[in-house]
C-alpha cells in the first residue's frame, strides 16, 4: 500500500504536537497571565463614580439651621435607554428624544447636539442631566407618563440651601461646586459629581468637616460605554454638623440696625468670647450667589482707623505708667492743630471727664506724657496690631506701628477691625481678659488669650469714665431717647465709648463712626463694636444703632433720673 | 443496521458531546443579543446536529467504498457548479459572497476535494502529472472560495490535499520541495510584516507594504497577529478582546452563560458565535474547560487516524486521513487564531460553531470515516474488474 503506517504515524505525531502547542499557549494566557487579563479587563469595562455625602448643617447655637441642604428634582436622560438606528444617528435620536421630553414638561431645551455627543464619548456610563430643578408638576408630569418617556427618569440632588437668606451671610460664607481636589484611596476615579465647596466663612473654614467622605460606586460598562449595573463599594459618609455661636436674634438686630449703610457689627460674650453675631454691611444672598457680590467681610477683614475707641488705651497705658487720675490739664479747643469736639475747648479736665467728653487734646498730651512705647503696647496687651485669631479665613492684623502722637487719639497709621474692637470691648468689661472670639461652639472654649495685667483701680477708673459716655457723655442722647416726651434708657448700665475717626480719600474727607459697648456695666455679658463708614458722629451714627440692639435684649426702663 | 454494532464508539461518543457544546455555547453566546434570532440560534444549531446526525449514520451504512466509486466525480462537479452559482448569485454578508441561499458551497466543497482525492489517487501514478491533477483537484475550488473572498477556507483546503498527496506518495520529488517553498514564503510574508511594523521610517514601512503581493485587509490581519498591540482599538480588537476573555476565564471559568466579555458586547456579536465562539467557552469554562474540549477534539482526530490505520483498504486510508486532517486543521487554526498563534482566518470550530453548512458536511465526512471502519473486513466490488 501507498500510504504506510509510517506516514499515519507521522500525522498523528504533528496532530500531538499542534494539540501540545495549543494546551501549551491556553496554560500561558488563562493560568499564567490571568492576572493581567483580568486586570486589563476590568479596567475596559469598569469606571469608578465618586459620590459625595451630605454637607454637614450649620447651626446657631439654639439649633436654628442656618445652612442646609435641599432636595433638588433634576431631570436626566439615559442614554443607553434610547436606541437608534445606528450609532451614527445616536446624537439625533437623543436629541430628538430630550426635545421630546422639555416639551412636555413645557422648560427650554439647553442640551446641545456637542453636549450630547461629548456626553456620548466621555461619560456614556453616566445620566445626562437634562433640566435641573424639577417643581411639584412637572415633577408628577414626566413620573406619570414614565411609559412614554422610558430614557428619562428624575434625580433626587442634594444642594445648599440658607433658610435665612441673607442673615449671617458673610459669617456662613457660600458654596461653590467644584471638582474633587484630591482623589480619595489609590483607585481611579472616573466620574464624580461636582462637589460642594465652601468657599467663604465658615463654609470654607469648616469645610473637611462639613464635606464629610466621598463615597465610590463601581459602574460595569458595556462595549458601547453605557452602564450596566453598578455596587457600591464604599458609602459615602455625611459631613458633620457645624454648631456655632451665632444667636439668629442677636444676628437678625445687629443686621436691621446696619441695613441701609455701609459698616460692620460683631457682638461678642464677654465672658468667653463666642460670637453671638458678625455682620458687614451690604450683604448678599447666598442661595442667589454670584461673582461680584459684596462677600467681603468687613467685621474681620476691613481696617478702620479706631478713632476715640482707642481713647480708654491710651488712658490705661498713662494710668500704669504712674499718670495721677486726678491730674488736671486745660483742654483750649485745639493742640497742635488738632482741633478738640468741643470748639471753645473743655477747660481744665481730669482723666475721667476727658473719656466721657472724648476731649482730644486732652488725649494727645496723656499720650505724649505716657510715651508712645507704652501706648502702643497697652494696645498690644489687647491684641491689636495681630490676628484674633477667630475660626475665619481673611482676617486682618490692623497696624500699629509707628508711633505718632495722633495715634493717642486713635488716629495715625492705626488700623484695627471691627472685631478686635469688640475684643477691646469686652476685655475693658470684664476685668481686663483678652478674650479669643470663636464661632465653633465647642465644647470647650478657648480660654482668655491672655490678661492685661493691669491694676484694678486703673481698669475701674476708665471703666467709669466709658459708663459716663453713656450717662452723661457723648453718647448720652442716644442712650436716653426721648420717646412720646418720656427719656428711656437701657434697663442695664452699662460702658461704651464713641469714635468718629477722619478719613481722607480721593473723594475728600469723611468719617467712619465708631462706638463700642459693654453691658451690663458690673458683669458684662454682651460686648460690642459696630462701625459705620461716612457717618456723622458716633454719638449720633452709631451709638443708636447700637442702643437698638442692646434694648431688645436688656429691656428699656424709664429714665427716673432728670 | 447490524453495521452499526462496528462502530468506532469514543469517535461517535466525542462528536456527540461536541455537539452538545455547540448547542450549549451557541446558547450562551447569543443569550445576551436582543436579536430574537440569534437568542435562538442554539435551537437551529440543535436541530441541524439531529439532521446531521441522521446523515452520519446514513453515510456509516453505505459501503465507503460504493459511495467513493459513484458519487465522488459527479459531488465535485456539483461542488464546482455551486461554488461558481455563489459568485455570480450569492448574498453578500460581511464583504463576501459566500451564502447561496441557505448553505455555503465552500464547506461542501472540502469534502468533495477530500472524496476527489481519495477516489483517484490510488490510481494515479506517482509522477508529476499526478501531482498536477492533484493539486488541481485541490486549487480550482480553492480559487473559486479564494474568489468569495474567503481566505481560511480556500487555505484549510491546503493542509488537507497535501496531506492526502503526500500518503498517496504523488511525486514527492518535487511536492517537498514546493512545501518547503511554500513554508518559506509564508513566514517570507509574516517576516516583511514583522519588519514593517518595526520599520524605523514610515516611508520603508510603505514601501515594504507595497512589495507584498496580498489585499491591504489580509496585510492587516497578518499585522495584528504580528503586532497585537499597534492599533488595539480597530484591527486588532477582536483579537484582542478574545485573549481577554479566555483569559479571565482563569481556571474554572465563570460559569456557563456568565461570560462578561461576551455579556458586556466587547466581543461583537457577528463573531462570538462563529470564528471567536472558542472565546466565549473559554471565559465560561477555563482551562479545564479549554483542554476539555480539545481532548474531545483529540479523541476524534486520533480516532479517525486509528480508523485509517486499521483500515487496509488504500482508499479508505486516505478518506480516514483526509477527513482527519481536513478536522484537525479547522480545529487547530480556529483556536490558534483565537489565542493569537495564528493570523485571524474565518474558520469554525467543528462543531460548535454556529454555522449549519459546515456542521451538516463535518458530520457527513465522519460518517464516512465510519463507514470505513464498519467495512474494513468486507470485500470490495466496485474496482474488482477494473
Amino acid at each position: 500500500m501507498k500510504c504506510s503506517a509510517r506516514f499515519i504515524a507521522l500525522v498523528a505525531a504533528v496532530f500531538a504536537a499542534g494539540f501540545t502547542a495549543l494546551v501549551v499557549r491556553l496554560y500561558q494566557v488563562q493560568v499564567v497571565e490571568v492576572g493581567e487579563s483580568l486586570q486589563d479587563f476590568g479596567a475596559q469595562s469598569t469606571r469608578i463614580v465618586q459620590t459625595p455625602g451630605n454637607r454637614g448643617r450649620i447651626l446657631d447655637r439654639k439649633g436654628r439651621v442656618l445652612a442646609g441642604e435641599r432636595i433638588r428634582r433634576d431631570l436626566v436622560c439615559h442614554l443607553e435607554a434610547i436606541r437608534p438606528a445606528s450609532r451614527a444617528n445616536a446624537v439625533r435620536a437623543t436629541e430628538r428624544e430630550i426635545g421630546r421630553a422639555t416639551n412636555l414638561i413645557d422648560v427650554p431645551n439647553r442640551v446641545t447636539a456637542e453636549r450630547i455627543a461629548r456626553h456620548l464619548k466621555r461619560e456614556s456610563a453616566m445620566p445626562l442631566t437634562v433640566h435641573e430643578g424639577l417643581d411639584e408638576m412637572r415633577f408628577a408630569r414626566i413620573e406619570e407618563r414614565h411609559d412614554e418617556f422610558p430614557a428619562f427618569s428624575t434625580e433626587v440632588c442634594a444642594v445648599r440651601d440658607y433658610p435665612f437668606g441673607t442673615l449671617a451671610a458673610h459669617v456662613i460664607g457660600h458654596v461653590g461646586r467644584e471638582r474633587p481636589s484630591a482623589e480619595t484611596g489609590d483607585q481611579k476615579i472616573h466620574y464624580f459629581d461636582k462637589e460642594t465647596t465652601g468657599r467663604a466663612g465658615l463654609e470654607a473654614y469648616y469645610n473637611r468637616y462639613l464635606t464629610g467622605v466621598s463615597g465610590e460606586t463601581k459602574v460595569r460598562v458595556n462595549a458601547r460605554g453605557f452602564a450596566v449595573d453598578s455596587e457600591v463599594l464604599r458609602a459615602p459618609v455625611d459631613g458633620l454638623d457645624l454648631v456655632t455661636t451665632l444667636d439668629a436674634e442677636w444676628q437678625h438686630a445687629l443686621e436691621r440696625e446696619l441695613a441701609g449703610v455701609t459698616g460692620a457689627g460683631v457682638v461678642l460674650d464677654a465672658r468667653t468670647g463666642a460670637v453671638r453675631a458678625m455682620a458687614s454691611s451690604p450683604t448678599f444672598d447666598p442661595n442667589r450667589y454670584q461673582a461680584g457680590q459684596p462677600e467681603f467681610n468687613k467685621a474681620v477683614s476691613g481696617t478702620y482707623a479706631p478713632g476715640s475707641t482707642f481713647k480708654p488705651i491710651t488712658a490705661l497705658a498713662a494710668l500704669e505708667n504712674g499718670w495721677n487720675p486726678n491730674t488736671v490739664l486745660s483742654c483750649e479747643g485745639a493742640y497742635m492743630k488738632t482741633k478738640c469736639t468741643a470748639r471753645w475747648g473743655h477747660g481744665p479736665l481730669i482723666l475721667r471727664e476727658a473719656i466721657r467728653e472724648s476731649c482730644n487734646p486732652f488725649f494727645l498730651q496723656l499720650g505724649v506724657a505716657a510715651g508712645g512705647d507704652a501706648v502702643l503696647e497697652m494696645a498690644r496687651r489687647f491684641g491689636l496690631g495681630t490676628k484674633t485669631g477667630v475660626d475665619l479665613n481673611g482676617e486682618a492684623p490692623g497696624n500699629l506701628e509707628p508711633w505718632s502722637f495722633q495715634s493717642a487719639m486713635g488716629q495715625g497709621p492705626l488700623l484695627v477691625t471691627p472685631l478686635q474692637m469688640a475684643v477691646v470691648a469686652a476685655a475693658l468689661g470684664n476685668g481686663g481678659r483678652v478674650l479669643k472670639p470663636f464661632l465653633h461652639a465647642s465644647p470647650q472654649p478657648p480660654g482668655p488669650a491672655c490678661t492685661l495685667d493691669v491694676k484694678p483701680e486703673n481698669l475701674a477708673l476708665v471703666r467709669q469714665g466709658m459708663k459716663d459716655v453713656l450717662d452723661a457723655g457723648s453718647a448720652r442722647k442716644a442712650f436716653h431717647p426721648l420717646v412720646g416726651g418720656k427719656r428711656r434708657r437701657l434697663a442695664v448700665d452699662a460702658g461704651g465709648k464713641t469714635g468718629s475717626a477722619e478719613k481722607s480719600s480721593g473723594a475728600g474727607r469723611y468719617k467712619n463712626t465708631w462706638f463700642i459697648v459693654f453691658a451690663p456695666f458690673d458683669d458684662p455679658e454682651i460686648a460690642m463694636a459696630m462701625v459705620v463708614e461716612h457717618g456723622e458722629f458716633g454719638g449720633t451714627t452709631v451709638a443708636p444703632r447700637v442702643y437698638n440692639v442692646l434694648k431688645r435684649f436688656f429691656g428699656e426702663t424709664e429714665d427716673v433720673r432728670k | 443496521m447490524k453495521k452499526l454494532l462496528r462502530l468506532n464508539v469514543p469517535m461517535l461518543l466525542a462528536m456527540l458531546a461536541l455537539c452538545v457544546v455547540g448547542v450549549v455555547f451557541v446558547r450562551s453566546a447569543g443569550s445576551s443579543r436582543a436579536s430574537l434570532i440569534l437568542q435562538n440560534a442554539w435551537r437551529a444549531h440543535a436541530f441541524t446536529a439531529a439532521f446531521g446526525l441522521g446523515v452520519y449514520f446514513a453515510c456509516a451504512c453505505v459501503d465507503y467504498r460504493k459511495l467513493l466509486y459513484w458519487t465522488a466525480l459527479p459531488f465535485f462537479g456539483v461542488a464546482l457548479v455551486l461554488l461558481v452559482a455563489v459568485l455570480l448569485f450569492g448574498s453578500e454578508i460581511y464583504g463576501g459572497k459566500r451564502w447561496l441561499w441557505f448553505f455555503q458551497p465552500s464547506e461542501v466543497a472540502k469534502l468533495a476535494v477530500v472524496f476527489l482525492l481519495a477516489r483517484f489517487l490510488p490510481r494515479a501514478g506517482g509522477g508529476a502529472r499526478g501531482l498536477a491533477a492533484g493539486l488541481a483537484a485541490v486549487a480550482v475550488p480553492a480559487a473559486l472560495i479564494l474568489a468569495e473572498p474567503d481566505l481560511g477556507t480556500a487555505l484549510v483546503l491546503v493542509p488537507t490535499g497535501v496531506a492526502m498527496l503526500l500518503a498517496a506518495r504523488i511525486c514527492r520529488k518535487i511536492l517537498v520541495p514546493l512545501l518547503v517553498a511554500g513554508f518559506v514564503a509564508g513566514g517570507a510574508v509574516v517576516g516583511a510584516v514583522w519588519c514593517a511594523e518595526h520599520a524605523s521610517t514610515p516611508e520603508r514601512q510603505a514601501k515594504i507594504y507595497r512589495n507584498i503581493p496580498l489585499k491591504p485587509h489580509q496585510i492587516k490581519r497578518i499585522k495584528v497577529f504580528v503586532a497585537p498591540e499597534s492599533d488595539p482599538y480597530a484591527s486588532g480588537w477582536n483579537l484582542r478582546q478574545a485573549l481577554l476573555s479566555i483569559g479571565s476565564g482563569s481556571m474554572h471559568g465563570k460559569g456557563v452563560g456568565k461570560g462578561d466579555v461576551k455579556f458586556l458586547g466587547y466581543l461583537p456579536p457577528s463573531v462570538s458565535m462563529n470564528d471567536f465562539i472558542f472565546a466565549v467557552l473559554a471565559e465560561e469554562t477555563g482551562f479545564v474547560g479549554t483542554c476539555g474540549t480539545l481532548a474531545l477534539f483529540a479523541v476524534l482526530v486520533f480516532s479517525a487516524l486509528w480508523i485509517a490505520f486499521r483500515s487496509e483498504d488504500e482508499r479508505g486510508r486516505l478518506l480516514a486521513l483526509g477527513v482527519a486532517v481536513l478536522a484537525f486543521t479547522h480545529v487547530y487554526i480556529n483556536v490558534a487564531m483565537s489565542v493569537g498563534l495564528m493570523p485571524i482566518t474565518g474558520l469554525p470550530l467543528p462543531f460548535v460553531s454556529a454555522g449549519k453548512t459546515f456542521l451538516v458536511v463535518i458530520m457527513a465526512a465522519l460518517g464516512v470515516v465510519q463507514s470505513v471502519n464498519i467495512h474494513k473486513g468486507e470485500e470490495e466490488q466496485c474496482w474488482k474488474n477494473s
